[in-house]
């Protein structure tokens, strides 16, 4: 499955990584990483570099924020009144 | 700055539904286009690559939304290549899914979104294409007016970070209910 191996990646390098760059975004591609302000600026470089192929680019936080839609997950999002 | 005002008026088979009603029902909908981030389609022209047409659907607002999700059936036809992984939880457990660069183009506001999440929308609500979520709202007002049934959007364009590109014209045809007030 694409970015298996990124994701494992940086699930490894997650903690040492937030001690010099918490809160910035990684770009992982294989093994290699570099680390940006935004992942606006990851993904161009991204571009740049590789051309248009699957990346990992991450914001490096302690614990990965709830992003889930919950009235998807819960089914409300259209309930029947 | 440029704000959009909906009414819901809504026809269910041959009856009117009015506002307040189909706002209720259906939920803050408007039509958005799906496309190319720009910088995605810049490379694209730069190498010649196939520059598919935008995706037209139906997006609703979702304030309980974190991030901005697109249907996965479009990322796919648009050819977008995962910008992520993640962890996402759903009705069966928990999923590892993909994020996707793309713009979402709300009625002529077009707006990057460098890791978009990809979902199966349309199995939930039919030709659903996009959920909204906070991560563009946060660059809006939404004022939702229940009673009414009307709601409106206003981008505020001077707190857009980088990482959400600057707002742009977009670039699909409008509906003629729609007022645009600048």
């Amino acid at each position: 499955m694409a970015l298996e191996a990124e994701l494992s990646f940086f699930n490894e390098h997650r903690d040492a990584w937030c001690a010099a760059h918490e809160g910035e975004f990684v770009l992982i591609k294989g093994t290699d990483s570099s680390f940006f302000r935004t992942d606006d600026e990851a993904y161009r470089c991204a571009l740049n570099q590789w051309g248009e192929v699957p990346v990992f680019i991450r914001q490096v936080l302690r614990e990965d924020p709830t992003e889930d839609p919950l009235s998807l997950i819960y089914g409300t999002l259209h309930a029947p009144p | 700055m440029p704000r959009l005002e909906l009414s819901h008026g809504r026809l269910r088979g041959n009856t009117l539904i009015p506002p307040p009603d189909g706002l209720q029902a259906f939920g803050p909908t408007m039509e958005v286009m799906i496309g190319l981030h720009s910088a995605t389609e810049a490379k694209r022209r730069t190498t010649g690559a196939a520059l598919p047409a935008a995706v037209v659907g139906k997006a609703m607002i979702d304030t309980g939304a974190t991030v901005t999700t697109i249907d996965r059936p479009a990322a796919e036809r648009l050819g977008l290549e995962p910008s992520g992984k993640v962890e996402s939880f759903g009705i069966g457990g928990k999923a590892v899914g993909v994020t996707v660069p793309c713009s979402v183009d709300i009625q002529g506001l077009g707006v990057d979104i460098t890791r978009c999440h990809c979902h199966d929308l349309a199995t939930h609500i039919q030709d659903l294409l996009c959920l909204i979520g906070r991560d563009i709202l946060r660059h809006t007002v939404f004022h939702y007016d229940g009673p009414a049934g009307t709601f409106y959007l206003e981008i505020r364009e001077r707190t857009a970070p980088a990482s959400l590109k600057s707002i742009r014209p977009g670039k699909g045809a409008r509906r003629n209910r729609l007022r645009r007030r600048d």
